[in-house]
């Protein structure tokens, strides 16, 4: 199936390493990230970068699930939502409500958070998967989608453990051997730094066994299997990388924003992160970084406007004209892999009706 | 008892809504395998679209715009005609370029679809709720629902109605589906879209017409469901979207019985569930996605479902 797309050898050459654009447009991103604060000082615009940053991050982990192992996943949000309100509820509602305690005492704890959240959330997404194994993939999504659901309506309703609608305040700043991370810079470094670490774990990951498995599951499940590969234990191994990052990155949006709520977690927030993903370019690295950069910053930036402050659905119609256009015109997003453009390029008429033949021939 | 028989008439009504829903994904994904997330945007239109039919003014875009103010089912078939058109066209543009493409992108095109329809609503209609106007036949001079009581049960006339219409046109189709020659190229295409095709089958107008089919049918649930509730918002079509997928994958996803028995089945464990477990009203919204769970562990090709739920 993807040798007649796609001929073996420049397969292989495409992409068994990160290819040296990638590494220069990242390398320039990073740089530019690190500088920039020095030039621009205003709040806003820090607070702006901030929320670039933690996208980044997002979009990156659900690349995993989408875009390199080719499962929807629609719910993503929800991983955040228990990471953050892992953090919160630790912090508030058990160590200050229930026990009492100071809690700017327990600084070191947020930092054994990081890592606690990311794990809580990669238990969540391999629950969430493994009903799915038996069936074909594009149940994930509606299941995410419930399940992303499902983990609103307990923040709302759920009042004793996440004081509900009002949400959770006063979850302190991170901090660090005294040092707080008190200004609107020290915590855009802290969210870039988490950014850099996760980037470069997903991109060790990514070029590993690991990742080349989930690249033949998305290819072609049955010849991934034929080819020994564990296509269940492998799928559950990305819904479970990708929801990690969607966990650390929802503790720390709870230390940064010291203030979590389910209005953060809503639907529209899943579909914004794939449309990152989708934009920037599935199945690459670099990809959800540009998607986020462009799209985050113009959707922050529109916000000035009198008329989209009036009119705030420009922005849901201009995502939906976008995740449309780009399948239709442009599947493999601006940056797009070369791979992963031969693979969503829908098949000539005829290549489609051999495959066909030969499914139905699996069949029998 | 009279509690639990109420729960029961109630769960009867809300799932012959889902069922019609549940007919389009059904359809569909018996066809071409692609979840149309946008049925539940359709839905919404429909709702809006006999509303915009039935009040003689309504409020587009911000503007004040004289309206037909036709009655309830005259408003009803003209929202299913719109909406039929537009699930007709949405599949052309947005889905048939992706045919053979992986099914991911289809998935994705769906999504977009799905939210640009809402964000589209919203612009139109503002994203407010929109009173849904009485209807004259189903209304006592007071507003209140005309009702019936058997034992300590009311029923009200448009319960009745809603079921009624929901058997109907359940058994119209299944007869279209079984008896015509239209009805026998879909089956056929269902099974096979290559042999239908060499076998003289316009699969692409067989898949328009499931659309404008299921899209219709959505559209209908829609204007029901406006006058159960006496309300339509850009967001209404979400979750009873998402529900009426769970529907048709519980009786069979490609299976027109199983989508209305789906819908019944999750109708009715809603009510109960919501009525009789402890925190249940809070979590209603929960226990479709527990079923979907549920189905899927132990048996994936749904009640009354063939075998082309398993993975491929």
């Amino acid at each position: 199936m993807a040798e007649r797309r796609l001929n073996p050898i420049a397969a292989a050459l495409v992409e068994s390493k990160t290819s040296t654009p990638q590494r220069i447009f990242l390398s320039a991103m990073v740089a530019i990230a690190v500088i920039l604060p020095f030039f621009v000082t205003a709040n806003r615009w820090l607070t702006l970068m901030t929320v670039v940053v933690i996208y980044v991050v997002l979009a990156s982990g659900l690349n995993i699930v989408v875009g390199f192992t080719g499962l929807l996943d629609l719910g993503y949000v929800a991983f955040y939502a228990i990471g953050a309100y892992y953090t919160g509820i630790i912090f508030k509602q058990v160590l200050q409500t229930q026990f009492g305690v100071a809690i700017d005492d327990y600084w070191w704890l947020i930092w054994v958070n990081f890592l606690i959240g990311g794990i809580l959330a990669a238990i969540a997404g391999v629950l969430i998967g493994y009903p799915t194994l038996r069936v074909r993939g594009d149940y994930l999504a509606i299941m995410t989608l419930g399940f992303g659901e499902i983990i609103r309506i307990v923040a709302n309703n759920w009042v004793g453990l996440t004081r509900g609608p009002s949400g959770i305040s006063g979850i302190p700043k991170p901090e660090i051997f005294g040092y707080a991370f008190s200004t609107q810079r020290s915590l855009y470094y802290l969210g870039l730094v988490l950014a850099i670490v996760s980037l470069w774990l997903i991109a060790r990951i990514v070029r590993s066994r690991i990742g080349r498995a989930w690249t033949a599951v998305r290819e072609d499940e049955v010849a991934a299997e034929a080819m020994g590969i564990h296509t269940s234990r492998y799928k559950l191994l990305a819904y479970a990388t990708g929801a990690f990052f969607a966990g650390v990155m929802g503790v720390f949006f709870g230390h940064y924003l010291n203030y979590i709520s389910p209005s953060s977690f809503m639907l529209m927030e899943s579909f914004i992160i794939l449309a990152l993903v989708v934009l920037g370019g599935m199945g690459n690295l670099a990809g959800p970084v540009l998607g986020a950069v462009i799209w985050i910053g113009l959707q922050e930036w529109l916000r000035d406007f009198p008329f989209v402050q009036v009119h705030p659905e420009i922005r849901g119609i201009a995502m939906g004209l976008v995740l449309v256009l780009l399948m239709v015109f442009r599947p493999q997003g601006l940056l797009g892999s070369m791979r992963v453009a031969l693979e969503m390029r829908p098949s000539s008429r005829r290549e489609a009706e051999q495959e066909r033949q030969e499914w139905s021939d699996a069949d029998r | 008892m009279s509690e639990l028989a109420q729960q029961l008439v109630n769960g009867l009504m809300v799932g012959c809504l889902y069922a019609l829903i549940a007919v389009g994904y059904t359809m569909v994904y018996g066809i071409i395998e692609l979840i149309n997330f946008a049925f539940g945007e359709l839905f919404m239109f429909g709702s809006f679209i006999t509303i915009m039919m039935m009040v003689p003014e309504m409020s587009l875009f911000g503007f004040v715009v004289p309206m037909p103010g036709l009655n309830f089912f005259l408003a009803i078939v003209i929202a299913m005609a719109v909406v039929g058109v537009m699930g007709v066209v949405i599949e052309r543009l947005a889905y048939r370029p992706l045919r053979n493409a992986p099914r991911l992108a289809a998935l994705i095109s769906a999504i977009g679809v799905s939210v640009l329809l809402q964000n589209v609503a919203q612009a139109i209609f503002g994203s407010d709720q929109v009173r849904f106007p009485d209807i004259p036949l189903f209304t006592t001079e007071a507003g209140a629902p005309k009702d019936f009581v058997i034992g300590a049960v009311h029923i009200t006339y448009f319960h009745v109605f809603v079921v009624v219409v929901t058997v109907v046109v359940m058994v119209l189709l299944s007869l279209y589906v079984r008896r015509t020659r239209m009805g026998r190229a879909m089956r056929a295409s269902a099974q096979d879209k290559s042999t239908s095709a060499l076998m003289g089958v316009n699969v692409n107008k067989v898949i328009a017409l499931t659309f404008l089919i299921g899209s219709a049918m959505g559209a209908l649930a829609g204007g029901l469901y406006g006058g159960v509730y006496h309300a339509a918002w850009p967001l209404m079509g979400f979750n009873p979207g998402l529900k009426a997928f769970i529907a048709a994958v519980l009786g069979g996803i490609g299976n027109i019985f199983g989508a209305f028995l789906g819908g019944l089945l999750l109708g009715v464990i809603e009510a109960l569930g919501s009525a009789y477990l402890p925190l249940g009203s809070q979590y209603r919204d929960a226990f479709a996605f527990i079923i979907l769970i549920l189905i899927l562990s132990f048996k994936p090709s749904g009640l009354l479902g063939s075998t082309i739920t398993q993975k491929a």
